[in-house]
């Protein structure tokens, strides 16, 4: 068995798992010191038959409803809650999460699926880190990260709109790095809001620990012409919540990330930008960040 | 009327929507602003028995005139009743 500590901004878990078992590359990133205590803990073990676990809480918990999500299945009692998560389009699941409390959830791994764990999205999926840094006020927003002059601008859209691909012209003609190319971890501080480093960043394979204070989120769209406009606080709050990562059939913790949302988008400016894949998409943005 | 789906009045920066929350978010997950009437006409859909009533209400509270209250009151309910978030409560649909 091993046991690591890893820290995301403000929350510090432990993951304790077989020795056999990958953990992806991009987590080293994200270990932590042993200073700061865990106020997580998963326990990963290997299962050839994962039916016996959903089972055994389905009977514990007869009454838990059942949402049904693309790549997951979940099973929701008033203080539990089981995930069968799958893989998308692949109908038998690879993993089961059950959090026992606050503090310890379990994780059993199919036996087929563990060489795939050293992919990022894979292994994150075992985890819900949604829900345990939010209750550090911390929320998770599906964007390329680039640093510019030492701030952040967060690129956001649906998957296949080009976030990568601005960040990438801006790093070309304007010599910008990037963070995470598809992931942030947003946290209010006392001076402001700060995008912090993620350990999954999908196919990019762009990924920092870093962490700068936001100066900008650019949700994007493609368009022939380049035009960029700012957006009032209901168009934000749409745009911005359909790309933060939200556990829609738990209402605290929806309302929660709500307001943290109103918060970001009252402080955080935030631009809808209609873009190609020209030098003229970075300087119609560049006209507004100043 | 009664409202069969889960959702949560929000106030966002002075407008206010109306956000689906649990099991509705299987089925719906945009968020839908309401204007002052609709907000009003949401909150007192269950505390009515028919389109006169709400009129009724919609006037006492609304400076508007009858005819505009009245289309307002029969396009949203439809809108409502038609996206299955409400279901009429009388035998004969007419609420």
């Amino acid at each position: 068995m091993m046991i690591k500590k890893y820290r995301f901004a403000y929350t510090t878990i432990e993951i304790q798992l077989p020795n056999e078992m990958p953990i992806p590359d991009n987590m080293a990133l994200f270990e932590e010191d042993g200073s700061n205590a865990a106020s997580k803990r998963y326990e990963l073990e290997v299962a050839d038959d994962l039916v016996p676990v959903v089972q055994q809480f389905g009977t514990e918990y007869p009454d838990a409803k059942q949402i049904l999500r693309p790549n997951m299945q979940l099973l929701v009692a008033a203080d539990k809650e089981c995930r069968i998560v799958k893989l998308a389009g692949v109908p038998a699941p690879y993993a089961v999460h059950i959090e026992e409390s606050a503090e310890l959830t379990r994780v059993w791994v199919k036996r087929e699926i563990v060489p795939h764990l050293a992919i990022d999205t894979i292994f994150g999926s075992l985890l819900g880190l949604e829900k345990v840094v939010l209750r550090d006020n911390a929320i998770i927003l599906h964007s390329a990260y680039m640093c510019r002059e030492g701030k952040a601008v967060l690129f956001s859209a649906p998957s296949e709109t080009g976030k990568s691909t601005q960040a990438g012209l801006w790093e070309r003609y304007r010599g910008t790095r990037q963070i995470n190319g598809d992931r942030s971890l947003l946290v209010r501080e006392e001076s402001g809001w700060y995008a912090h480093g993620w350990p999954i960043c999908g196919s990019s394979e762009i990924c920092h620990n870093e962490c700068y204070p936001i100066q900008a989120i650019v949700m994007l769209y493609q368009a022939k012409e380049n035009v960029i406009r700012s957006l009032g606080p209901a168009e934000a709050m749409k745009k911005v919540m359909s790309q933060i990562t939200i556990n829609m059939w738990n209402t605290e913790f929806q309302m929660k990330v709500m307001d943290l949302i109103q918060q970001l988008i009252a402080e955080v400016p935030v631009y809808e930008l209609g873009c190609d894949i020209s030098e003229d998409a970075v300087k119609c943005l560049e006209s507004v960040l100043l | 009327m009664k409202i069969v789906k889960e959702f949560i009045l929000r106030d966002i920066a002075g407008e206010c929507v109306l956000v689906p929350t649990g099991e509705t978010t299987q089925e719906f997950n945009g968020l839908i602003t309401l204007s002052d009437t609709a907000r009003f006409i949401w909150e007192n859909l269950e505390k009515v028995d028919s389109t006169k009533e709400m009129v009724d209400l919609i006037l006492e509270e609304y400076e508007i005139d009858e005819q505009t209250a009245l289309q307002d009151t029969v396009q949203f309910v439809s809108q409502l009743v038609q996206a299955g978030f409400i279901e009429c409560t009388k035998e004969d649909k007419t609420w």
